[in-house]
């Protein structure tokens, strides 16, 4: 009825019991698509990662009002009818990044809580990174271990061990949030799904600033239509090349043509996601796949439909401009940017991270 | 004339520096967070201060190597020459601790601001450097430079006096645990009137819970320098007499031992101020005095005060040397 194509990994479709391991950071994951999506070919996810279907999650975080969760829950059912058993285990983790002792616990700290002791730790960690190389920076950072405590286990059938775990997560995440914003800001962290141990790629800011972070969201989003969101990055000019090199290709050929989500879906997709090198390198090396950078870029395609104007501050200006936005150096000339887009006094929102947060916008 | 023409004009050209450089009021005024202290949001309500003072003052910095070296210089520095000048304490019964092993509650009769350091500077080692006092929340810890100076120098810990409350007795009984010799003053105060106060059960409690002896220890002199009300001390002279260890018996109950450690330091202070063989008849016939003094009106406490007073000895000087 919706033509959707399902085809999993052979191995787990021909096994007497598939036992799913999952950790739900966010509400997004779990449930029927870790297997109708983490266990498909292409030829399937392309179903529900295309831009139609991210524009039609508000938001993909919110399971009922995400068509993403729609389409992979039809998979599922199509799955479970063709005989795969699934025993789903669910773990839902708090939200402590970087716990309560230590120089990194000022990161989780609300600022306007911050004590004499925290606001040296910080100053003193701004200058001493300051003077380092983004891969010593990255190195210290990545080597981080969060101290996170798991604050569910669940296991059984995927539909009622997911529902467990989805409560479980908006328990923790969900904020009461009264009305929409004009200016939404928001400072991105070192790391989003897809870095970890690697380098966050200018798409990669995108993908966590307008995929992610907008879509932390359940009713309306926090910043209202045609609204203006700013963002922290420096987005450097800057790839993995083993683990992105599709991504150095879509940034150096598809987005120096066009940002348009539908275009590129139209022209440029079906190239990377079926390049033999690509395939290889997927195959046998660490990359990821040729068409991931292309999900990137779809994940923001709501916040890119909804919003007036992206402003990245502290972004090469270079690369922001090849995103499509617009660099400002500090926060204050953003706002004035943005004035521009949504008027004089506007109202301010920010979505502070860690920890992650999901509003529940009235 | 060349060099005042030089030294004129390096002045002028320091006069000029001066006057553009940033003045630091102005450079203050400039800062912004994370320079300056944050303000919460408008929307905020912002959650109540946590209570880092009085009986929930966190003293541990103070038992770390750096505070304790530093304790150690103003011990012996400052403290003890301090104490030598103005209190001229005559230290006595120090043999009776010869066989003290390990760490012990020096429990004291209170008169002074002074009981204090003099206590402490009349430590043997290797109590003196490794005690701790146990001060009242109320009037040690209710400021942040209070609470630093007596961490600091007396390696002070917090104890609540109005109200009960776990937490002050769990800090002493782990400090204990860990070897550390505890100065308590179990009256709870100092004297107002030169007599003292019934003891507390506190010392005797920590003393059974952790299983340490209590010395008892008998100050006198230090209410004549520095008593209750006044600000400015006189030098005078001061005894400290140290009591034999007191161990809880199988069973004793902690007011029974707090019983008996105040009738040890009463027997002390009858040993100040008569001697010890006529101390011990009167504490062997149960008519040492007690440190309470009489249920009587303020002139007739303090007429029998002065009468408890050791009278000179017959070779000490009767008149000043004119």
């Amino acid at each position: 009825m919706h033509g959707e194509e399902v085809e999993i990994n052979k191995r787990a479709a021909e096994s007497d019991l598939l036992v799913y391991v999952n950790i739900n950071i966010v509400s997004m994951d779990g449930g029927h698509k870790s297997t109708a999506t983490g266990l498909a070919s292409y030829r399937s996810i392309k179903h529900h990662h295309n831009v139609h279907t991210m524009q039609h999650s508000k938001s993909f975080m919110d399971r009922h009002s995400s068509e993403l969760h729609h389409s992979n829950w039809r998979m599922g059912k199509v799955i479970a009818d063709a005989g795969v058993k699934v025993f789903q285990i669910e773990t839902t983790i708090n939200n402590d990044t970087f716990g309560q002792d230590g120089p990194m616990s000022v990161l989780a700290k609300r600022e306007w809580e911050w004590s004499g002791k925290d606001r040296v730790t910080f100053i003193g960690m701004q200058q001493g990174l300051k003077r380092l190389s983004s891969s010593t920076r990255r190195k210290i950072f990545q080597n981080h271990r969060a101290p996170y405590a798991v604050t569910s286990v669940t296991a059984g059938a995927i539909e009622p061990v997911h529902e467990v775990t989805l409560q479980r997560c908006f328990d923790q995440h969900l904020v009461e949030v009264e009305g929409q914003t004009d200016i939404l800001t928001m400072g991105l962290p070192y790391i989003c799904p897809y870095n970890v141990n690697s380098i966050m790629n200018p798409i990669l800011v995108m993908c966590l600033g307008l995929g992610y972070f907008f879509n932390m969201y359940r009713g309306k989003p926090l910043v209202r239509e045609g609204g203006v969101l700013i963002m922290t990055h420096p987005t450097p000019w800057e790839f993995h090349p083993v683990h992105h090199p599709s991504y150095i290709d879509f940034f150096e050929q598809v987005l120096a043509e066009t940002t348009d989500p539908k275009v590129i879906e139209a022209t440029y997709e079906k190239r990377f996601a079926e390049d033999d090198w690509y395939r290889h390198l997927y195959r046998t090396s660490y990359a990821y796949h040729g068409v991931h950078p292309f999900y990137m870029w779809y994940w923001g395609s709501h916040a890119l439909q909804h919003l007036g104007r992206v402003i990245v501050v502290g972004g090469d200006v270079r690369a922001v401009k090849r995103l499509g936005f617009k660099a400002a150096s500090t926060l204050q000339d953003a706002f004035e940017m943005a004035e521009d887009v949504v008027g004089p006094r506007p109202t301010i929102t920010h979505l502070k991270n860690p920890p992650i947060v999901m509003a529940d916008v009235k | 004339m060349v060099d005042r023409k030089g030294i004129e004009k390096a002045a002028l050209a320091a006069q000029r520096a001066w006057a553009k450089a940033p003045k630091p009021r102005e450079v203050a005024a400039k800062a912004e967070f994370p320079l300056r202290a944050p303000s919460t949001p408008l929307t905020v309500t912002p959650k109540p201060a946590e209570q880092k003072l009085l009986g929930h003052y966190d003293s541990a910095w103070a038992r770390r190597l750096p505070a304790r070296y530093a304790r150690f210089l103003a011990t012996e520095g400052i403290m003890r020459p301090v104490i030598a000048g103005l209190a001229q304490p005559e230290r006595r019964g120090l043999d009776r601790l010869a066989d003290l092993d390990g760490p012990a509650i020096f429990a004291a009769n209170h008169h002074s601001h002074l009981d204090a350091g003099l206590l402490i500077t009349s430590l043997p080692e290797p109590h003196r450097h490794q005690v701790f006092a146990a001060a009242a929340a109320d009037y040690f810890f209710d400021t942040r430079v209070k609470a630093t100076a007596s961490a600091l120098v007396l390696n002070a810990i917090p104890i609540e006096r109005s109200k009960v409350g776990r937490r002050s007795a769990d800090q002493a009984a782990a400090l204990l645990d860990a070897g550390w010799s505890m100065v308590i003053f179990p009256e709870g105060g100092r004297s107002p009137d030169g007599w003292g106060h019934p003891f507390r059960g506190g010392a005797a409690y920590l003393a059974i819970r952790c299983g340490v002896p209590v010395v008892p220890v008998h100050l006198a002199g230090t209410g004549r320098i520095l008593p209750k009300g006044k600000s400015k001390p006189t030098p005078g002279r001061t005894v400290v007499t140290f009591g034999a260890p007191l161990v809880a018996t199988d069973g004793e109950r902690s007011q029974a031992l707090a019983d008996r450690i105040e009738q040890a330091v009463a027997a002390l202070a009858d040993e100040a101020t008569s001697d010890w063989y006529s101390a011990r008849r009167r504490a062997a016939a149960g008519e040492t005095p007690t440190l309470t003094g009489p249920q009587a009106g303020a002139w007739r406490r303090t007429w029998a005060l002065t009468a408890n007073r050791k009278k000179p000895s017959a070779t000490s000087k009767r008149w000043p040397e004119l």
